[in-house]
């Protein structure tokens, strides 16, 4: 029990709270405003989807704000306009957990009324919402934080708990790729990657896809990719490989964003392995120390 | 107390996603996890899943195209971007249209919403470019203006697939270069919709 309490309740890193609620507003506000223009489009029953068949393919177990009404166009506006100024509000650090809730909301509704435009980036983003609420994220560079007279307050290291969820999310997400991709011939034989970069639709960046025209490119690609979500369910746990664990998984993520178009999956993804950065010891308390074992 | 509560939480928490994460074929109680899942979606907390190109890669390059015909009975051809040839800017801004056009094809209820959605929305919302017209002296005559409302739309999906030899890629048979890279165009059927009276 000690060392689980341990774990949860003496391990955190506060330090990444701000790096963390900032850039998760800053993808929110890009989300809103990408979707603002095609809102009747995607939202409305003007648009390619009524919502009676979001229900149908909803079923009985998903909601949406959007079920409550018959298909107005007032009501995606609001909910994509609510969407961008929650996100400004979490960026400014303004009752952070109140914004995370509504941004969960929107976003999950969003998701429910149009099905057919979201993906695996889409789950990441709503299930960050609802476990960056646990976290007290206002405690630095925040509005809040500024007119209390505290910019920079101080977090026990017992409320940042809430870490733990993303980072088993994460962990989560590359076993569950790791796996299913042991299965696929073309990760075994190496040509998966060649494969890839035949996807004309999403590849095309500034990695050419004839760069994979070469078996043993594409081979080095493969088991490269392979190698590195193997490596990181267990590699981010170990304190000693977590640095390496996590400059891997910020270049695969880098590698990935630089030859494909996905939309902002990578950085909420590398997003989620900053959840990992160990506390950096700052230069004083270091020099402190040292002073007090060398006298 | 506290502490406590925040336990039992984290371990329902991470049990919940390692359940709803494991990929099915994995998993060995696959009724108890489908059972799961759709008690998370009653929370907007599933995981949904996490292929991100397993088990292997699969190509989706295509477009959709409707045939369409107008209240005169004169016909015009009308088609979604061309994503294959669409900068890195454009592919960003409008990346849920590329999601959207990926995914249409394997459902029939969106599929004939979309149709329905097209018969609305050609000529003013939605360009389509009408069919080549011929006179009785077998001169082609200018094109004809769509006139609304649409009467029917049909539409259609054009899906490329690599045409390559026998045998397993990269193993019994070389892979080709992206310049020799042959595809062929399978056309697929997806929706009717004619205009009710």
């Amino acid at each position: 029990m000690k060392a689980l309490d341990r774990f949860l309740f003496e391990s955190g890193n506060a330090q990444i709270l701000p790096v963390m609620r900032i850039g998760f507003a800053i993808l929110i506000l890009i989300q809103s405003l990408v979707l603002l223009p095609d809102v009747a489009y995607w939202f409305s029953d003007q648009g390619v989807l009524t919502t009676q068949s979001a229900r149908r393919l909803a079923g009985t177990q998903k909601w949406s704000i959007f079920f409550l009404v018959e298909g107005d166009v007032w009501l995606g506006y609001f909910g994509v306009i609510s969407l961008f100024v929650h996100g400004l509000l979490l960026g400014l650090g303004v009752y952070s957990r109140v914004q995370l809730a509504a941004i969960f909301l929107w976003l999950v509704s969003f998701q429910h009324r149009m099905p057919l435009i979201h993906d695996g980036e889409d789950t990441v983003f709503r299930l960050f919402a609802f476990f960056l609420m646990f976290l007290p994220l206002d405690a630095s560079y925040s509005l809040m934080g500024f007119l209390r007279g505290k910019p920079n307050e101080q977090v026990a290291v017992e409320q940042l708990w809430g870490l733990r969820l993303i980072q088993i999310e994460m962990t989560a997400i590359y076993a569950s790729t790791f796996l299913s991709k042991l299965a696929g011939e073309t990760w075994q034989n190496g040509t998966a990657m060649w494969y890839v970069s035949r996807m004309n639709d999403n590849y095309g960046r500034l990695i050419p896809s004839e760069w994979f025209d070469s078996h043993w490119m594409s081979q080095i690609g493969s088991y490269g990719t392979l190698v590195i979500e193997a490596f990181l369910p267990i590699g981010l746990w170990i304190p000693r490989l977590r640095w390496i664990a996590i400059l891997f998984g910020v270049a695969l993520h880098l590698g990935i964003e630089m030859s494909m178009n996905l939309f902002l999956f990578e950085w909420v993804m590398i997003l989620g392995l900053l959840s990992f950065v160990p506390r950096l010891k700052s230069r004083t308390v270091a020099t402190r120390h040292q002073t007090v074992e060398g006298g | 107390m506290k502490r406590a509560a925040i336990r039992w939480f984290i371990a329902i928490v991470g049990v919940c996603i390692a359940v709803d994460t494991i990929p099915r074929e994995r998993f060995p109680a696959p009724r108890f996890q489908d059972w799961l899942h759709r008690q998370l979606d009653r929370l907007g907390l599933s995981q949904g899943s996490w292929p991100l190109f397993a088990p292997n890669p699969v190509l989706n390059n295509g477009l959709l195209v409707a045939e369409v015909s107008d209240c005169k009975g004169d016909s015009a051809t009308w088609s979604s971007i061309d994503w294959s040839q669409t900068d890195p800017w454009l592919k960003f801004v409008r990346f849920r249209h590329m999601n959207y056009l990926q995914r249409l094809p394997r459902n029939s209820i969106a599929s004939g919403d979309f149709a329905g959605y097209l018969l609305r929305a050609i000529p003013e919302r939605e360009k389509a470019i009408p069919g080549v017209r011929w006179s009785e002296e077998n001169e082609m005559l200018p094109p004809s203006v769509l006139e609304a409302p649409m009467r029917e739309v049909r539409l259609y999906h054009y899906r490329d697939s690599m045409v390559l030899g026998e045998g397993v890629a990269g193993v019994d048979i070389p892979l080709p270069p992206k310049s020799q890279t042959v595809w062929s165009t399978q056309i697929g059927f997806l929706a009717r919709r004619p205009r009710e009276p």
